[in-house]
């Protein structure tokens, strides 16, 4: 029961951000003096850990108007899984992952019926230096 | 359901997803890489097609009357819309991204910029220079 | 109802048009496949819009249709981008 109003809110959730993502779009065109987008790809390890999970998030990402999934790192015992998002107006990379934790915690709070236990700032950035899958 | 009513509906509607349609158009004029186009393109599908399909619905529901096959036909082309559509924009910017079109060069910060796994270099930055330099 | 859904086809075939110019000036694959991927949705708005404008009875059976295939389009596509890799 608790997981069924997790998941109608998560739908509005994503609906809300799909229509504030389209006008966003849409009310950038009309700043013809200013930069239209300004685009990064960010790193972000992830905590969901199943293969269901991580496709709903890539799916909810993509589908938001403004960020896209360009790559998929897999995870391993030691280290999350890992989405490369492509965003376009976010203005720094922390405001950028902010949102996409925010997605992700209540994703999780979805498919596991509480919200998680670890905060987002714990996860450990994958070290890419000592040879990653 | 009267007349006017229907053609008010179907206007609002065909229209608003219409203009959403020709918004992502016109953001990938102003964008520069394939990846912002991909990322761009979200609006069509995720807001602007669905509500051209519920206009079909409206003046179907105005055409025939209710008919539970309609109804269940508009959800389920809105939900595939909406998540096939998800799915061919990462099937598309990860085979864009893999088959090595130019990324922007002031996509910033950029991290897959880095060489791919084994591959040994002496100066990456370099490299990534020469590559992603549009 | 025939004057709105004119508009509607108006709309979406300056956004096909736009997708057309932009094909012709972007230089890389990538923007292409996108494009058309844009050109088939809109197409797909307006074989909608004609099928109301036609008093069709089957317009909700050719959208959902379209909207359950239109991912085989795309996937070729970035199939071909890749040479075939997976």
């Amino acid at each position: 029961m608790r997981r069924l109003i997790n998941a109608v809110s998560y739908v509005c959730f994503i609906e809300w951000a799909i229509i504030v993502g389209s006008l966003t779009v849409a009310s950038r065109l009309f700043r013809a003096h200013r930069q239209y987008a300004n685009p990064m790809i960010v790193e972000v390890p992830l905590r969901c850990v199943t293969d269901l999970e991580v496709t709903l998030f890539a799916s909810s990402i993509t589908i938001t108007p403004g960020t896209l999934v360009a790559a998929i790192a897999s995870g391993s015992s030691s280290q999350p899984p890992v989405l490369f998002v492509h965003a376009l107006f976010e203005d720094s990379e922390e405001s950028a992952l902010e949102g996409l934790y925010d997605m992700e915690s209540r994703l999780l709070a979805m498919t596991r019926g509480r919200g998680p236990s670890t905060a987002a700032h714990t996860v450990k950035e994958p070290d890419w230096e000592e040879g990653s899958s | 359901m009267n007349d006017a009513v229907a053609v008010t509906l179907v206007g609002v509607l065909g229209i608003t997803g219409s203009l959403l349609v020709l918004v992502s158009a016109i953001a990938m004029f102003r964008v520069r890489d394939a990846l912002s186009r991909i990322n761009v393109f979200s609006p069509a599908t995720g807001l602007g097609l669905p509500l051209i399909v519920v206009a079909a619905f409206v003046y179907d529901l105005h055409a025939e009357g209710f008919r539970l096959g309609s109804l269940l036909m508009a959800i389920v082309a809105v939900v595939c819309l909406i998540t096939v559509s998800s799915v061919a924009s990462n099937t598309l910017a990860r085979a864009s991204v893999l088959s090595g079109q130019p990324i922007h060069r002031k996509t910033s910060p950029n991290r897959l910029a880095r060489p791919p796994e084994g591959v040994v270099d002496v100066d990456p930055d370099a490299v990534d220079d020469s590559e992603h330099r549009d | 109802m025939r004057v709105v859904v004119s508009i509607c086809i108006l709309i979406l075939a300056a956004a096909i048009i736009v997708g057309l110019m932009r094909v012709l000036t972007a230089k890389d694959l990538g923007s292409r496949a996108i494009v058309s991927d844009l050109m088939y949705f809109a197409a797909l708005g307006i074989l909608t819009m004609f099928g109301m404008l036609a008093s069709s009875s089957i317009v909700l059976d050719a959208i959902f249709l379209a909207s359950m295939v239109g991912i085989l389009a795309t996937i070729a596509l970035a199939r071909i981008l890749t040479r075939g890799q997976r």
